[in-house]
């Protein structure tokens, strides 16, 4: 089972994070999305929007399961995420074997003719096409991946005039 | 996850009554739609109208039910909503298949 460490969900506007913990299986996956779905529901997000972040953090969670757990042993997922100053940064993190730099670098495959259909390889494709700010990091045994998107209607969260502007990138 | 079968004039439609074709059922998925479509002939309609989610595991699901029909008989869609549209968009697979707007279209565009 997914087991939120809150008892129950935070409302995003009030400016508190998230966290998720959870064995690596497809169920639990979907479960976390449930979760980090009831979690936004309060910003009332443009349903595109939603489902957008839906399908990356599910791209990127099935990722983990399949790839950096190979064995099928499945281990454990961390999820943090944070609604705030019109942006979600969400963090997952992985004790799995380390993520090959090209997967996450290189565009899918792209096979045209029926035949030679892809039946994966799909999954970073759109991650990278569908995420505003993509980092990845191996940290000393944990696989980190930060995924930012820009909540453009966005209007919860704390005041953010009060935090002083980032330099820019 | 339930999948169904109707049969218009020459060829069937799958409706799938789950609101989720993602990484959890993928294999069942498939393995459903060999099973209904196995022994009939002809094209496929598959319905989406109740699914409102997919990822990249539904939609190779998707991808490897068409091969199991054969260079002979098509898989069509239908009734995609936007959540989906846009991974088809996306993956380019909207070139792959045929999509229709609604079952009486799919309907429509093969004469039943």
């Amino acid at each position: 089972m997914a087991d939120a460490r809150q008892k129950t969900i935070p409302p995003a506007q009030g400016g508190g994070a998230l966290i998720v913990n959870f064995h690596a299986t497809p169920l639990n996956v979907r479960e976390a999305l449930g979760t980090l779905l009831t979690y936004l529901a309060p910003l009332g997000l443009p349903p595109d929007q939603r489902d957008t972040i839906q399908l990356v953090l599910a791209e990127a969670l099935n990722n983990v399961t399949e790839h950096a757990y190979p064995a099928g042993a499945g281990g454990p997922i961390y999820l943090r995420a944070l609604a705030e100053c019109a942006e979600l940064t969400v963090i997952i993190r992985d004790r799995g074997v380390p993520l090959p730099a090209e997967l996450i670098l290189s565009e899918g495959k792209a096979g045209r003719d029926p035949a030679d259909l892809p039946e994966g390889g799909f999954g970073w494709h759109l991650i990278r096409s569908l995420a505003s700010t993509l980092d990845h990091n191996r940290l000393a045994r944990w696989n980190e991946l930060k995924v930012v998107f820009s909540l453009a209607r966005f209007a919860g969260g704390p005041a953010c005039h009060q935090i002083a502007p980032k330099p820019s990138e | 996850m339930q999948l169904s079968a109707r049969q218009f004039g020459p060829f069937h439609v799958v409706d799938i009554a789950g609101p989720r074709i993602d990484a959890a059922v993928a294999i069942a998925f498939k393995d459903s739609v060999r099973d209904l479509t196995d022994d009939i002939d002809g094209d496929v309609i598959l319905n989406l109208g109740a699914v409102d989610f997919i990822d990249s595991s539904g939609l190779g699901a998707i991808v490897a039910a068409m091969k199991q029909l054969g260079p002979d008989r098509r898989l069509h869609l239908a009734c995609l909503s936007p959540a989906v549209e846009k991974v088809f968009r996306l993956t380019r697979m909207d070139s792959v298949f045929t999509i229709h707007r609604s079952l009486d279209a799919a309907l429509g565009d093969h004469g039943a």
